[in-house]
């Protein structure tokens, strides 16, 4: 489960802090979906729950695991799909898979990785071709695989969908339930409405560093939605 | 006709505005190397580095000049100080001879280390010179020490390299490029502003070395010795030659960037190059000059005067030339015996003996540089392609520190030698009646010592014909490459 | 469990940069031609040990020729005086039974410094000094500093051989594999992932490190064997000179590797590692040997050699004057009869000349030792700032190029000199003429060939210490850049 307590980073030479004071919880079994306009704060909390930055004050933490005190237990139990999933292109999927899973320490013999490929949704036949011939969506499906791989117990993903075709997208808002369904807690942070509306159980919208709303999914339809995060910005930029 | 209606456009634009553009871009790229941080620093060392190289050379040069000067006054002290003999034993003695410093070789030794500087002049024999300084360093001082040729043939190409690989690629990258593409400024005016620009930097960085350098010569030359302005003349051949090498990076820096892929191809491109150029081609070449024109081994040479000097009767009088040789002597003085002639055959047959050996020494001295001249020659020739062949020749030349500088030495020194044997014959000749004869202080004294004046700048322009053009022609094809890659320029 | 751990981590790595580069067209490229490289240099070394061992058995051929027709020349006067018509009588310096001319020249021993059995690898001094030297009676600088034929312009080149691929070539490709780890995997996006997806990121990244230096430094020993091998005969390969070597080699690769890794773990981009390792390239390759020799010869410089010249000349001049005084008062007190003249006279001029000398010349000698001594040694101390300048003195003295065996050679010869000088000037002095049997005894210089085979390169310690050191701090600076890095 990941959690956020009063979270704050302030970036040298900056007035604003580019995270104020942020409070969340995301348990097991639950994806929260966090939107907002860029540069409201949302890559920031991302990265400090990766340890990629050191919080100025406040806590992230992995399943009880403070992020910024102890990062290699905390990395231990949490997965990461970034926006564009970096991998050897000179590697297959495969071998990126099978790199990937080593290097975390995971035991993974070749049978489970090809499965759990093919529970990722790539197509049988990319497995053993070069990533530099990968779309976007087969780059960011073997990110799912080594994500499962890892049997991490969180799950962070930052802009999933984007430059992803609807079926694509459809797809991959399959997978994410899948995964919810078996116990995960994802953080996911996106544009999409509608993709926060179809796989999100919370949805929380973010603005200058804060988290200015929070609701369930399912307490708000999509044209409302819509309405809230527009208002919230006119109101903003008035 | 409207008012609206426009003139009709010029074909091409006036030189004019064409001379603005390159002038404009010209400033902005001088303005943008000024302003890099690192580039001037790193001009700032590069600068220190060439006045410490000058500063030691001078210190160096300064030695050794006092050092041949006490030797050749020693010796000359040894000569007329002999005691009374025989001329022909102090013909024997005979006397050293050394070879003065090139006042610019302070900015390039050349091959100084690696050629000996004194001969012994001797009876019968002409002998190589001797004492190399190198043999007396150790293995690392191979590496090569301190010296502006150095700085200037080496790293300065790279100095030339960094402030250029990015001047087209790196605006690419930025896209800048297409911004300037856009106004309508052709590929052309471009590159002639980056290379005036470039060039500019190039001529800021050598030209404290050389104000430097002109300094020194003005404060070491000993004006009776040597002509100041040939030596100033030889330093202006040497700025120009350095100034051409460098110019030639330049164009190769900008039309590399304007053809790569990226800043990071260019300067893997012209890092390759730069390797192969500095280190690799001499090497290289020099091993080739090695085995396709090879020069005997000492052994061999010695052994093939020896075989032609055998035909020469020297001290041995039961050779059949001297006895044909004294028959011949006995009826042009019409007299039976040696002891009739009015003078002393002894010293005809010394001055017989010696002028038979000087063409053979003419011959297989002559035979030995020429070998050494098309070794130089094959050295030379990639140097339109590999110009620090070329380069290296014409800095030597010009510095008066090359094989061919030695070699006009040793033939003057040679000449005195010469002069030596004859006075001393024809002392012999006119004054020797008996064995008994000697001769004293006043004849040491009569024969000079060796007074050697060294050619002139014109000297080394005779002879670096090759090479000259080989620089040139590597201008040219840089420039040529650099016209064929704006030609080309991708805005994207 | 976690050292285990750590390995896998570290293991993978390894493996898939591996995989990665050997799908890598441009670094297949990279590696042979470095080992081509290495190859064709020590094949000119091949070529160039073997002139030299040409101009040995040409220089003992001479020598063996010249004695023989002594020898027979000998017998001729010998059996001329039996048939009752004596042959013409040579000049004392061509006459055989003259022992002060004889070993002043026509008699002279060739001594010479065989070629090491590693000399192929780097050519050192040994295109200066020349291998076979001509041992007379006369002062050390009448033989000692004969020179070898060859284009001064040659000299200063240098030679492509191996010791020069391994100090300029060779570190440029290690840097061109490993400087661009960390920066190249944050600017491709793949440092994210491997930050995120390891529990230990610096053992993964350490072993991708492993795998990229491991190729240029294992491809140069594998060339350097071989061409060993092919060139110099397999029996080289288990000389304890051939293992230094592959040490020498082995260290200077890891010294480039490590400085390349602590610029990497700077963090900053791969422009900037490219553009800072090249500087250092440079400095550590040229500028820094240059700077240190231009330091050596300011503080002590070479002696001039022309002294020992004008020392025996005046040595001479005077030996003259004093033998002309004693000739003056011995004809003051006897009169005109009883003058020694001719063919004595010159001999015992000449073994004055010799005597007084020799002397000189040996008290300057030992004078310019010194002084060199002193230049060398400030050098050396200096050369510890440039691992490139220590390695080229380590590979020159594994080869038996350096100064170090020559130097031990001009002692041998120091002391051959002596008991030649002994063997004609004695008897010189004593008025005997040489014998058959005195050209049967003359002194040989001989060399003790074993010991050249069995005795590995003395004085490398230094220089090994001299490059580990700074390579272990670099690799301790590295290592803490490698387990700080950030996305």
């Amino acid at each position: 489960m990941l959690e956020a307590r009063n979270l704050t980073k302030r970036y040298d030479g900056a007035d604003a802090p580019a995270l104020d004071r942020l409070n969340l919880t995301v348990p097991g079994g639950e994806v929260f979906c966090l939107l907002g306009p860029n540069g409201a704060g949302k890559t920031t909390t991302v990265n400090l729950f990766l340890n990629f930055i050191d919080p100025t004050e406040g806590q992230a933490l992995v399943c009880g695991i403070d992020a910024a005190v102890d990062p290699s237990a905390a990395r231990a139990r949490l997965a990461y799909i970034p926006e564009q999933v970096m991998l050897y292109g000179a590697l297959t999927g495969l071998e990126n898979l099978q790199y990937f899973t080593e290097i975390s320490g995971a035991e993974a013999p070749r049978d489970e990785l090809l499965s759990l490929l093919a529970a990722a949704g790539l197509p049988r036949d990319a497995f053993e071709r070069p990533v530099s011939f990968y779309s976007k969506g087969m780059r960011q499906k073997v990110g799912v695989a080594i994500a499962l791989a890892r049997r991490a117990q969180a799950l962070v993903l930052d802009e999933p969908t984007s430059g992803l075709d609807p079926l694509a997208a459809n797809e991959f808002a399959a997978l994410i339930e899948r995964l919810r369904k078996d116990g995960m807690a994802v953080l996911m942070v996106t544009h999409d409405l509608f993709l926060a509306k179809q796989c999100g159980t919370k949805i929380g919208i973010m603005a200058q560093g804060r988290l200015a709303s929070v609701f369930g999914a399912d307490d708000v339809d999509h044209l409302g939605l819509e309405r809230a995060y527009l208002d919230l910005f006119a109101s903003a930029a008035a | 006709m409207s008012d609206l209606a426009l003139a009709p456009l010029a074909t091409t634009a006036p030189a004019k505005s064409r001379w603005r553009v390159v002038r404009a871009v010209a400033g902005k790229e001088w303005l943008e190397l000024f302003r890099d941080r690192r580039l001037v620093w790193l001009c700032a060392f590069i600068m220190a580095l060439m006045l410490a190289a000058l500063a030691f050379g001078y210190v160096e040069n300064a030695r050794v000049l006092r050092e041949r000067d006490a030797a050749a006054q020693a010796d000359r002290e040894l000569w007329v100080g002999q005691s009374a003999k025989n001329p022909h034993a102090a013909a024997h003695f005979g006397q050293y001879a050394f070879k003065p410093l090139s006042p610019l070789a302070l900015a390039d030794p050349g091959v100084d280390a690696y050629v000996g500087s004194a001969v012994w002049l001797e009876a019968h024999k002409q002998n190589e010179t001797q004492f190399k300084q190198a043999r007396d360093g150790g293995v690392g001082a191979r590496l090569g020490s301190l010296s502006l040729a150095f700085i200037l043939q080496t790293i300065a190409p790279l100095i030339v390299i960094l402030m250029g690989f990015a001047s087209f690629s790196g605006e690419r990258e930025s896209g800048t490029l297409k911004q300037l593409l856009s106004v309508g400024a052709r590929p052309r005016d471009i590159l002639a502003g980056k290379a005036m620009a470039l060039i500019g930097a190039i001529f800021a960085l050598l030209a404290p070395a050389f104000v430097g350098a002109a300094l020194a010569v003005v404060f070491f030359v000993d004006r009776e010795r040597l002509s100041l302005a040939d030596q100033l003349i030889r330093l202006g051949a040497l700025g120009a030659a350095y100034a051409v090498y460098l110019a030639g990076f330049a164009f190769l820096a900008l039309g590399v960037s304007a053809l790569a892929r990226s800043s990071r191809a260019a300067l893997v491109t012209l890092l390759a190059f730069w390797l192969a150029n500095s280190f690799l081609a001499p090497r290289l070449a020099t091993d080739a000059a090695r085995a396709f024109a090879p020069t005997p081994t000492w052994q061999d040479f010695r052994a093939g005067i020896a075989q032609d000097k055998a035909k020469t009767f020297g001290h041995d009088e039961s050779h059949p030339a001297f006895v044909a040789f004294r028959d011949e002597t006995l009826k042009t003085y019409g007299v039976s015996r040696i002891e009739d002639l009015p003078v002393s055959f002894r010293g005809l047959a010394l001055r017989k003996d010696d002028e038979a050996g000087y063409a053979i020494f003419d011959r297989h001295f002559g035979a030995l540089q020429s070998a050494f001249d098309r070794q130089d020659a094959l050295r030379a020739a990639p140097g339109f392609l590999f110009p620090l062949l070329a380069l290296r020749p014409i800095s030597m030349a010009f510095a008066g520190v090359d094989s061919r500088s030695q070699f006009d030495f040793a033939t003057a020194a040679e000449a005195h030698r010469r002069d030596i044997q004859n006075q001393v014959s024809d002392n012999l000749i006119h004054f020797a009646h008996d064995n008994r004869y000697v001769a004293g202080p006043e004849l040491w004294r009569k024969i000079a010592a060796f007074a050697y004046r060294a050619p002139g700048a014109v000297f080394a322009l005779g002879y670096s014909a090759l090479p000259m053009i080989g620089l040139f022609a590597w201008l040219a094809l840089a420039c040529a490459f650099a016209l064929f890659a704006a030609r080309r320029l991708r805005p994207v | 469990m976690s050292s285990a751990f750590l390995s896998s981590a570290f293991l993978a790595g390894m493996r898939f940069e591996a995989r990665m580069m050997r799908r890598d067209g441009a670094i297949w490229f990279a590696l042979l031609a470095l080992a081509g490289v290495a190859l064709f240099a020590l094949a000119m070394g091949a070529s160039r040990v073997a002139a030299q061992q040409a101009a040995i058995a040409s220089a003992r051929a001479d020598e063996t020729q010249r004695l023989s027709n002594l020898q027979k020349t000998l017998a001729q006067l010998q059996q001329g005086e039996p048939q009752g018509k004596p042959a013409p009588e040579p000049p004392p310096y061509r006459d055989p039974r003259n022992a002060a001319f004889m070993g002043g020249g026509p008699a002279a021993a060739v001594a010479a410094l065989a070629p090491a059995p590693l000399a192929l690898v780097a050519t050192g001094q040994s295109d200066l000094l020349p291998p076979a030297v001509r041992v007379t009676t006369g002062s050390k600088d009448s033989f000692l500093f004969a020179d070898e034929i060859d284009n001064p312009a040659n000299l200063m080149s240098g030679a492509t051989d191996l010791a020069f691929v391994v100090v300029f070539v060779y570190p440029l490709v290690v840097l061109a594999m490993a400087f661009n780890l960390l920066a190249g995997e944050r600017e491709q996006g793949t440092l994210a992932m491997t930050l995120a997806s390891a529990r230990r990121p610096s053992a993964a990244l350490a072993g991708k490190l492993t795998a990229r230096v491991a190729a240029p430094i294992a491809a140069t020993l594998l060339a350097v064997a071989a061409g060993v091998w092919i060139f110099a005969g397999w029996e080289r390969l288990a000389s304890p000179g051939f293992a230094a070597l592959l040490i020498v080699v082995l260290l200077y690769g890891l010294f480039w590797a490590a400085l390349a890794a602590a610029v990497d773990g700077l963090g900053r981009g791969s422009a900037f590692n490219a553009l800072t390792l090249i500087g250092a390239w440079v400095a550590i390759t040229m500028i820094l040997p240059a700077a240190i020799n231009s330091l050596a010869a300011f503080a002590h410089p070479a002696p001039s050699r022309i002294e020992m010249v004008l020392a025996a000349r005046a040595a001479s001049t005077d030996a003259d004057r004093a033998r002309d005084a004693s000739l003056a008062r011995y004809a003051q007190e006897h009169g005109d009869a009883g003058k020694p003249g001719g063919p004595q006279e010159m001999t015992l001029r000449r073994l004055a000349t010799q005597e007084a000398a020799f002397q000189r010349v040996e008290a300057i000698v030992a004078e310019h030792d010194a002084q060199l001594a002193r230049q060398r040694d400030m050098a050396d101390r200096l050369g510890y700032l440039s691992p490139a300048y220590l390695t080229y003195q380590a590979m020159a003295d594994v080869a038996g190029s350096g100064e170090t065996r020559y130097r031990a050679f001009l002692d041998r010869i120091r002391a051959f000199h002596l008991d030649w000088r002994e063997f004609f000037l004695s008897r010189a002095k004593a008025g005997a003429s040489l014998t058959a049997q005195d050209y049967a005894a003359m002194p040989k210089f001989t060399q003790a060939d074993e010991e050249l085979m069995a005795r590995p390169p003395a004085g490398l310690a230094g220089p090994l210490i001299g490059v580990a050191l700074p390579m272990l701090i670099l690799a301790i600076f590295a290592w803490r850049g490698f387990r700080r890095c950030k996305v």
